[in-house]
């Protein structure tokens, strides 16, 4: 993966990105939460792909920061500019509230500049929790629209988690 | 450049190619591919998750006792 310009992503962000010792993107909000992005290789046999990880390690909630989400949308544009690619996003099974987080992130993505630009794809899939019971994830592809096999890549999604709905997790 | 670098690119480039050949020719996944191959990306993402909290915690922990010492080299 091509390595972000901070220069670029500085220049719009609402909060200052910085990179970690490690190479992952941080950012401290107006309340002090840290946020960490990152970027990861998918390793699907089709096409390349790159899942996005978003944390906060307090894991706290900060309602009404624009902020965030406008300092999130120039990583995520950065990422395209250099890496015109896909990118996976699949939301955190923390405290069971990954539909609550799919939905804002989904909020967040769906302006109308970026619908102009990228095709984003989102459902919920079954799957079972880290004890192994049924649950629900999300997740989401995000494409954009010049990418040379659109539609190609949006098939093949489609097919693939239609064959999460038949999937009965094993209790 | 030596030749053992120019070797190391060519063979770099030759994965890469071999590795785009391989995704060219992949014709589709089974359902159980499928799962397992979001099983290991949930997994990854949750080992990504844990590690990232304890370098944040990790930073902040350093930040604090920076600030500390600061200010302990200021009272004297």
């Amino acid at each position: 993966m091509n390595i972000l310009n901070l220069e670029m992503i500085n220049a719009h962000a609402e909060y200052q990105v910085f990179m970690s010792q490690s190479g992952k993107y941080l950012f401290k909000t107006d309340y002090g939460i840290l946020y960490a992005v990152d970027f990861e290789l998918d390793n699907n046999p089709y096409y390349t792909a790159y899942w996005f990880n978003l944390t906060n390690p307090e894991h706290s909630k900060s309602p009404g920061d624009i902020k965030i989400p406008q300092t999130i949308i120039c990583i995520i544009e950065e990422f395209f500019r250099l890496n015109p690619e896909v990118l996976l996003y699949m939301c955190s099974t923390d405290n069971g509230q990954q539909a609550q987080r799919a939905r804002l992130f989904l909020r967040w993505f769906n302006g109308y500049k970026q619908q102009q630009k990228y095709v984003i794809k989102a459902t919920d899939v079954n799957s079972t929790d880290s004890k192994g019971k049924p649950s629900k994830d999300y997740v989401a592809l995000i494409i954009q629209r010049t990418h040379p096999l659109l539609n190609e890549i949006i098939q093949r999604f489609d097919e693939e988690i239609q064959m999460f709905n038949d999937y009965k997790p094993v209790t | 450049m030596d030749s053992t670098g120019i070797f190391c690119i060519f063979a770099t480039e030759l994965t890469k190619i071999e590795d785009m050949d391989n995704k060219k020719t992949y014709t589709s996944r089974s359902k159980e591919e499928v799962i397992a191959w979001f099983r290991r990306a949930k997994e990854r993402k949750q080992a990504w998750e844990e590690q990232t909290e304890l370098e944040l915690k990790a930073m902040a922990e350093e930040s604090r006792k920076a600030k500390e010492s600061h200010y302990f080299d200021f009272a004297l």
